[in-house]
């Protein structure tokens, strides 16, 4: 399902960081674990193209996304993944319901308000945000958030669900019911689908594949 | 009494026309300038904002000598523009309008890259990966954030732009009807000794200027209701 090796040199002033990461699965329910600062998101950011390694390759599925010595190097907008980032990235002058409909439409104008696309309705309703359809993103809560950007995702039909500590900034009850939602999404859609984390419990629940990462280095 | 009136009113005219003309264009080069500052890394970056920010620590008048020694008649670019094109900027309203443009362009330029530098470069990252292309994310995303912020400055830089004197008399003189601003009309008449006219336009200048300090007030953030949806 996946196949990566990654590398890059950060240099920052007198510090550096080395990133080398290695990983292949088939497993379609994969974690990233490790502490924090160890290169998860970096990992992450690469595999949607938001970060481009110095050198290496990147498969999803039958795709190559990545691959420095034959010059390939997809655009994330070509790359077809969907990225659930940590604090929801929400466009903050749009409704839950623009949000959700944002990726449906790629020209120079924002979904109107009132538009009602299909779509967007039925993410809506399985989700359970019908009600905030009209609020604004700095009105809701943090779970609720996080359901407007799963449905924002999910609308475009990703082929690799990227979802960055998704549970962290939740309170536990949120937490554990967010978990179930997202166990039974992965299996409904048959998506695959790889999620940072720091929680075992998470690891217990996604890790068909595990990445552990460490100082920017992985390891088996 | 008649006379007095039509000399201010003309004189207020052409102080909206050059300041409406001299803000049109900054609006484009402000915010353009503003982006490429706020979002692009290349050397020198910060000595081009140095340079960019100078029309608002010097004076006008040295703002003007730069301006007839680049596009006076016998500067190197006015000079061409008039053996080839036949075109004289120097004491014509044109020439007045890239006075004002010099002058307040830092107004609109600073007020710009610090709103693009504000907008989280996450939620461009999160409109990248659902599809859209640079300038859609630009229309969609980056500048109806930016808006609020841009316009303030844009509102001051007009103000500016009305109250330029020292450059715009440099460059394009004081032609009643012609070049002569308002703000160049009050100094000609304290000269002349007409008080009555130099109260007139005094007061017209004062009136506009606060209207235009109300408005930007209004658009400042901080300046907005809870929960707005631009928040």
């Amino acid at each position: 399902m996946l196949e990566m090796h990654i590398q890059k040199q950060f240099q920052h002033k007198d510090r550096a960081f080395r990133l080398d990461v290695r990983f292949q699965t088939s497993q379609s329910r994969m974690v990233v674990f490790g502490p924090s600062g160890a290169g998860k998101s970096l990992t992450m950011r690469a595999i949607a193209g938001l970060m481009t390694p110095d050198e290496g390759h990147i498969r999803l599925g039958d795709r190559t996304v990545l691959d420095t010595q034959r010059s390939i190097n997809l655009s994330p907008q070509q790359r077809r993944t969907g990225y659930l980032f940590q604090d929801y990235a929400l466009f903050p002058h749009l409704t839950v319901r623009q949000n959700i409909a944002f990726g449906l439409q790629h020209g120079w104008r924002n979904p109107r308000k009132q538009a009602q696309h299909p779509g967007v309705e039925h993410w809506l309703q399985r989700l359970g945000i019908a009600a905030l359809a009209d609020q604004y993103p700095a009105s809701i809560s943090g779970g609720q958030k996080q359901r407007v950007a799963l449905a924002r995702t999910l609308i475009t039909e990703p082929d690799i669900l990227l979802l960055d500590e998704p549970f962290a900034a939740l309170d536990t009850t949120l937490r554990s019911s967010m978990r179930q939602i997202l166990d039974e999404l992965q299996q409904q859609l048959a998506i695959p689908m790889l999620l940072i984390t720091h929680d075992p419990e998470d690891l217990s629940a996604f890790g068909d594949a595990v990445l552990h990462i460490h100082e920017g280095q992985s390891h088996d | 009494m008649f006379d007095t009136m039509n000399a201010a009113w003309i004189a207020l005219g052409l102080s909206l026309k050059v300041a409406g003309w001299a803000t049109t264009i900054n609006l484009v080069l402000g915010v353009a300038a503003g982006y490429l500052l706020a979002r692009g890394r290349f050397w020198g970056k910060e000595l081009l904002d140095t340079i960019l920010t100078l029309p608002l620590v010097m004076p006008p008048t040295v703002l003007g000598y730069y301006l007839l020694v680049l596009i006076g008649r016998k500067g190197w670019l006015g000079g061409w523009l008039e053996h080839s094109l036949g075109i004289r900027l120097v004491f014509s309203w044109q020439g007045a309008v890239i006075a004002a443009s010099l002058v307040a362009f830092p107004l609109v330029f600073k007020s710009a890259r610090a709103a693009f530098e504000n907008t989280d470069p996450q939620l461009e990252d999160a409109a990248r990966v659902l599809g859209l292309g640079p300038m859609a994310i630009f229309a969609r995303v980056t500048l109806p954030l930016a808006w609020r912020a841009i316009l303030a400055g844009v509102l001051l830089a007009f103000a500016r732009a009305m109250g330029e004197f020292g450059a715009t008399l440099m460059v394009a003189g004081s032609i009643p009807g012609q070049t002569q601003t308002l703000s160049i009309a009050v100094y000609e008449a304290v000269q002349a000794g007409d008080d009555p006219l130099a109260n007139r336009l005094v007061l017209l200048i004062s009136a506009v200027c606060i209207v235009i300090l109300l408005l930007a007030g209004k658009l400042l953030p901080g300046h907005q209701r809870q929960g707005s949806p631009h928040a």
